[in-house]
């Protein structure tokens, strides 16, 4: 059984290297043999996580390095409750958006590269919940990172019909609009910015630790000879956490690194309910709940515990606010999507933060990572029925789509439960899982967090009432009437792709109603990482996710009414004109406040202009005349013993070379008098090697 | 003790010289399989010597000859040698194959010309075998002169460009680095009276005090001003872009990824070996003077519109990275930087013969801005190139990630240990430097291989298997080392412990 957890990630990392194998054979067998390695990973991680015991599987790796204060290195599985529960939610709901892929991406020619790239994330991002160790960890976290970076740049060639943003907009002069190619190199370099900070990290924690595994992180945290002592002595304590969290910030889009995820939507919109709405960007959740707990045990020694987590609930909050605010004026169905996700995360890395204001730990941490489930699904079937809905309309923009409702009921009725879940209407999952982290920012004290949260729940009554409107209700839009007259009629999507996003959307309506019954278990079951940890975190007050307070709840139901109230009133069964770019404030949100323009100017025109100076500058201009100047005097004087040259080293070659040898005819290709110089350098050498043998081996 | 196994590397081709300066005229183009299946000799000496090392207790393999007056000619695969043995003799085998079709298109309708390329190619191979190979201070310095030779020859005959000033340049700047080295090597020799690279060390370690500090750190920055020539540390870099850009390009997927990094290998074989706590004392400076380079390199490689030249900066740069982890003189950080010879010759070897493939199939363009949409084209080469790239700026499943993950990981052990902020901050700066690499690395690919095609690549065809096979080869060990990179670290770890002083961590 000590394999069982290792084959959770390797299945799908074997489907994609097997990808072309299939694909020589047929191209159906590719497809759905890429969908059954999917559903072998998650079947193994439901069978581990029902009957393997809690514990690290581990197997040598680079032993080499051990010293006496540094570990072996050893690479293995972490099961543990935590690495359990995302790895069902991850694995499942891939298993899904492969089954919606293979119809949905039927018509496309490069099927190979996406069914490699898809379990080869899949493969990695298990990995990256399952390592037991930060190196390891290091290898999933880099390889979603680059299926991430393939997948959105999955259209290289760049034809305009796969770009995303409004063609010919701009913001500050700087155009606004990406191609797939530019948003995956976007994505890339975004989320390495904070990989560097969380690499840094990663080496400071090894140099006072000597290890890279949590359980040994864990253990060795504590006390004055512990790695948490070792770093607190320099200052760099709660420096190395917040370092540590840049990672989590770049992957999980939260600000100030969020601006790459709207521009990630130029993939496939599978790919964005995958990687960039399900899965992927929860790492960053993920690992702060990962290592949140160590970096407690760390931080509460020294008193420090309170500029970390204030740090990741503010961070949370804050861009659950601005997300949320750009998603009410987005002309695209898959960015109002996205900055919904972004916002999103946002709660639960408020979650994540509150756990350390609290007096409870546990009541912050599970909320965030229930309600990472809770999203993983609803936004799952969100995201695949936009795809439906895109694909029917043949335009990503809402204003293009209205009154698609009658020719797909299906996808409508999906789309309503998803999007009522993630408004938090009860008695949908979202509403349970959201209202936790609410409430537990309340209980925390944290007012003015909770502020936030509740604006963003207003935000996103209307945004989501906004979308829905816009797509569904109404009448056919100018391009729809248009794509009608030419004989294509709205009709509902195959079966394949229509129930993944069904079923998802269904799922968040079951968890939802059961939620009162699997919330005490599943608390119960999550506080069991803390001690595979072996590590005291307080727990002083019971659990209260399942016990809200009325008033709490009844203050987030009805702003999250109102703000849907607004949305219908606005936007339901309205005429569609074409969205142009707005003014004032709506401008403001629509060019997304700005960031991403100053981002642009500061840092890729920035270092550019930098590095183009440097080049005529330093380079060109100090470097290169130097030698030049070398240069000439070296042929100069070359040219001045130029006879000398001729007369004894050209005719000794002469005499030398025979019929076939044409090495004098390089020689005399020189007549600048690199031989000459060639000559007198080396006899320099052999002067001071003869001198050397005289005097020194000689004398002896 | 000597079975004529390891001489064989050196012998071997030298004796090729003439039998492949005659079959060129006859075999043209050909003389290169001639060539390539000739540096299989090499390459399989040294894996098993690599073998007969594993064995020995001390794991080294020596065989020696009496070289009287001078000491002894040996020749030595161990710990430290063979993972740069390993990767010279792997490139310089498949990039024989490369020359193929690329002197086909440079030389043409010469016959007699293909000898001259290919007999001067073995040797220049020859040369840096050997002076990997070298346990004595004089023959290291005869080989390294052997090793620039045939490489000078090779850019003057068949570069680009100027070719005959840059080659010229190439030499001076070279051969003077060489000679402040020789300076070194013989004041060395001197005050030891003796040219054995272990001799040397044992008595320096046991006459700690017979020469005054002075003294030995003068010796000292003579010796790495040769070696950092080589690496081309900034400000003594110039002489680089130009030569790699325009050597012939199998000349410049040698130059960078084998030969350059030689200068990283004979600071620690030497330098780091005979004065370590001379270089300890010197390692802070030469850590700013990396990060210097790193960022340098790097910011130069971003605004290159050659691919040639892209590729020479981002040496560099990678220079810049080696130098860093020696500096950080931890166990970890020597181990990185002489792993991230490895991942560097191997990610440059693909990412030249990437830049001459395209040189080949896109009538000779160079220029990026001309390029573009070539995945679609060329899918082989493209894969190769994202492999390449990617061990450059060091992510996981490439043997880059390991090497630039240990000798940074080496920096910051030293900056806990040091607790001085100077070595904290250089060691932050340069994780934050690595943005650069990734910056060009992805921009550069994106501008060759994405988007819609150009004029230029309309017609492009994939290059023909001399090109795609070596890459192909480059990219199992790149990803094989990336996730396996035991048989190489292991042995350089305790390569790196061989390398004592007051302030080895």
């Amino acid at each position: 059984m000590i394999y069982l957890p290792w084959f959770i990630w390797i299945s799908p990392i074997v489907g994609a290297l097997l990808t072309p194998a299939f694909a020589v054979i047929s191209p159906k067998l590719r497809n759905w043999a890429a969908v059954g390695f999917s559903l072998i990973a998650a079947v193994a991680a439901t069978v581990t996580s029902l009957t393997v015991a809690a514990g690290d599987y581990q197997v040598p790796w680079i032993p080499s390095v051990s010293s006496p204060t540094k570990s072996a290195i050893t690479a293995g599985v972490l099961v543990d409750p935590l690495s359990m529960f995302m790895a069902n939610i991850v694995a499942w709901v891939s298993f899904l958006i492969m089954v919606y892929s293979v119809e949905y991406m039927k018509e496309d020619s490069g099927l190979t590269r996406y069914w490699f790239f898809m379990n080869l994330f899949i493969g990695n991002m298990l990995l990256l919940i399952l390592a037991d160790n930060l190196l390891m960890m290091l290898f999933g976290w880099e390889g979603v990172g680059l299926c991430s970076y393939a997948l959105i740049g999955y259209w290289y060639k760049d034809e305009k019909e796969h770009w995303v943003g409004t063609p010919g907009d701009t913001a500050l002069g700087l155009p606004q609009a990406y191609s797939p190619s530019q948003a995956g190199m976007k994505a890339f370099i975004f989320t390495r910015i904070g990989d560097i900070a969380l690499m840094i990290a990663i080496f400071l924690i090894y140099a006072y630790a000597g290890t890279f595994n949590y359980l040994e992180l864990a253990t060795k945290v504590a006390g004055s000879s512990g790695w948490a002592a070792g770093l607190a002595r320099l200052g760099l304590l709660v420096p190395t956490a917040l370092l540590f969290f840049g990672g989590p910030i770049g992957k999980s889009a939260q600000f100030p690194l969020q601006e790459w995820l709207p521009d990630a939507m130029a993939g496939p919109t599978s790919v964005s309910a995958l990687i960039h709405a399900a899965t992927m960007v929860k790492a960053g959740v993920f690992l702060t709940g990962r290592m949140g707990p160590i970096f407690y045990t760390a931080l509460v020694q020294f008193q420090q515990v309170f500029p970390f987590f204030a740090t990741i609930a503010w961070i949370g909050a804050f861009t659950a606010f601005l997300a949320a605010t750009q998603a009410t004026v987005a002309r695209e169905i898959k960015k109002v999507l996205a900055y919904s996700t972004v916002s999103q995360i946002g709660y639960m890395m408020l979650g994540l933060g509150i756990a350390g204001l609290g007096a409870n730990f546990a009541l912050g941490y599970t909320a965030g990572l229930f309600h990472l489930m809770s999203h993983a699904i609803f936004k799952a079937s969100l995201f695949l029925a936009a795809g439906w809905v895109i694909h029917a309309a043949e335009s990503r923009f809402m204003d293009e789509m209205g009154g698609l409702a009658k020719g797909m009921r299906l996808t409508a009725a999906a789309m309503l439960l998803a999007g009522l879940s993630l408004m938090g209407i009860p008695p949908l999952s979202g509403f349970w899982t959201k209202d936790a982290v609410l409430s537990a920012s309340f209980e925390a004290n944290q007012y003015l967090l909770y502020g936030l949260g509740i604006a963003t729940v207003l935000l996103t009554g209307f945004y989501t009432m906004r979308m829905l409107g816009m797509t569904f209700s109404g009448k056919p839009s100018a391009h729809l009437a248009e794509l009608e007259h030419e004989g294509s009629h709205v009709h509902e999507a195959r079966f394949t792709m229509l129930l993944p996003y069904l079923l998802l959307a269904v799922g968040s309506l079951i968890i939802g109603i059961a939620f009162p019954l699997i919330d005490p278990p599943l608390t119960n079951y999550l506080e069991g990482t803390f001690s595979v940890l072996r590590i005291a975190i307080p727990s002083g007050a019971p659990p209260e996710s399942g016990t809200l307070s009325i008033t709490l709840v009844a203050i987030s139901v009805a702003v999250a009414l109102a703000g849907a109230a607004l949305g219908y009133i606005r936007y339901f069964n309205k005429e569609h004109h074409q969205i142009t770019k707005p003014g004032g404030l709506q401008g403001f949100l629509w060019n997304r406040w700005y960031v991403n323009a100053i981002y642009y100017k500061i840092f890729v025109n920035g270092s550019m202009r930098v590095a183009n100076g440097l080049y005529q500058y330093v380079e060109k201009g100090v470097w290169d005349p130097l030698n030049y100047v070398i240069a000439r005097n070296v042929v100069e004087y070359s040219k001045a013993s130029r006879q000398l040259d001729e007369r004894v080293v050209d005719q000794a070659v002469n005499d030398v070379s025979t019929e076939g040898s044409r090495l004098s005819n390089i020689m005399k290709r020189f007549q600048t008098g690199v031989t000459q110089q060639y000559v007198i350098s080396f006899a320099i050498g052999v002067l001071l090697l003869l001198a050397y043998m005289i005097f020194v081996i000689g004398a002896s | 003790m000597a079975s004529l196994l390891l001489v064989g590397t050196i012998v071997a081709p030298l004796v090729s010289v003439p039998i492949l300066y005659t079959l060129g005229r006859s075999l043209r183009e050909k003389t290169g399989y001639a060539c390539f299946a000739l540096l299989l000799i090499p390459l399989a000496s040294i894996l098993l010597a690599a073998a007969l090392a594993s064995g020995d207790a001390s794991g080294s393999y020596l065989e020696s000859y009496s070289w009287a007056p001078i000491g002894t000619f040996g020749l030595r695969a161990d710990n430290l040698s063979i993972p740069v043995l390993f990767t010279i003799s792997l490139l310089t085998a498949v990039i024989a194959l490369f020359s193929v079709p690329y002197m086909q298109h440079k030389i043409g309708d010469e016959p007699e010309r293909y000898g001259l390329y290919y007999s001067l190619y073995i040797l220049y191979a020859l040369g840096m075998v050997g002076t990997v190979l070298s346990t004595n201070l004089i023959q290291f310095y005869a080989f390294f002169e052997i090793m620039l030779i045939p490489s000078f020859f090779l850019i003057a005959e068949w570069g680009y460009g100027e070719r005959e000033k840059i080659s010229l340049m190439y030499f001076f700047w070279t051969h003077v680095g060489a000679l402040v080295l020789l300076v070194g090597i013989l004041v060395t020799a001197y005050l030891s009276g003796v040219t054995d690279m272990d001799v040397v060390r044992v008595f320096f370690s046991s006459n700690p005090n017979v020469v005054p500090s002075i003294v030995r750190l003068g010796v000292v920055a003579a010796m790495c001003f040769g070696f950092f020539v080589k690496m081309a540390q900034f400000g003594l870099h110039i002489w680089l872009p130009n030569a790699h850009a325009e050597a012939p390009t199998p000349i410049s997927a040698l130059l960078s990824p084998a030969m350059i990094g030689i200068g990283g290998y004979a600071t620690v074989r030497i330098v780091m070996t005979i004065y370590p706590d001379m270089f300890f004392a010197l390692s802070a400076f030469f850590a700013g003077w990396a990060l210097v380079t790193m960022i340098y390199g790097g910011a130069m490689a971003l605004v290159q519109d050659d691919i040639k030249r892209l590729l020479a900066y981002s040496s560099v740069s990678q220079m810049g990275y080696i130098l860093f982890g020696l500096a950080s003189f931890t166990q970890i950080g020597i181990a990185g930087s002489m792993f991230q010879y490895v991942s560097h010759g191997t990610a440059k070897g693909i990412l030249f013969i990437v830049a001459g493939a395209i040189i080949l199939q896109v009538n000779g363009e160079r220029s990026i801005s001309k390029l573009g949409g070539l995945a679609s084209k060329m899918p082989v080469t493209a894969t190769a190139a994202f492999v390449g790239f990617l061990a450059i700026l060091g992510l996981p499943t490439t043997n880059g990630f390991f090497s630039e993950f240990f000798l940074f990981q080496g920096s910051f052990i030293r900056a806990a240990d040091s607790a001085t902020l100077y070595r904290l901050i250089i060691a932050i700066l340069s994780v934050i430097a690595t943005a650069l690499t990734a910056g060009y690395s992805l921009w550069t690919l994106r501008r060759i291989f994405f988007g819609p095609t150009t004029e230029a690549t309309a017609q492009a065809k994939e290059a023909p298997w001399t090109v795609t096979l070596p890459l192909i080869v480059l990219c199992v060990v790149t990803i094989f080392l990336g996730i396996y990179p035991e048989p190489i670290l292991s042995r350089l770890v305790s390569a790196a412990k061989v390398v004592q002083g007051i302030g080895l961590l």
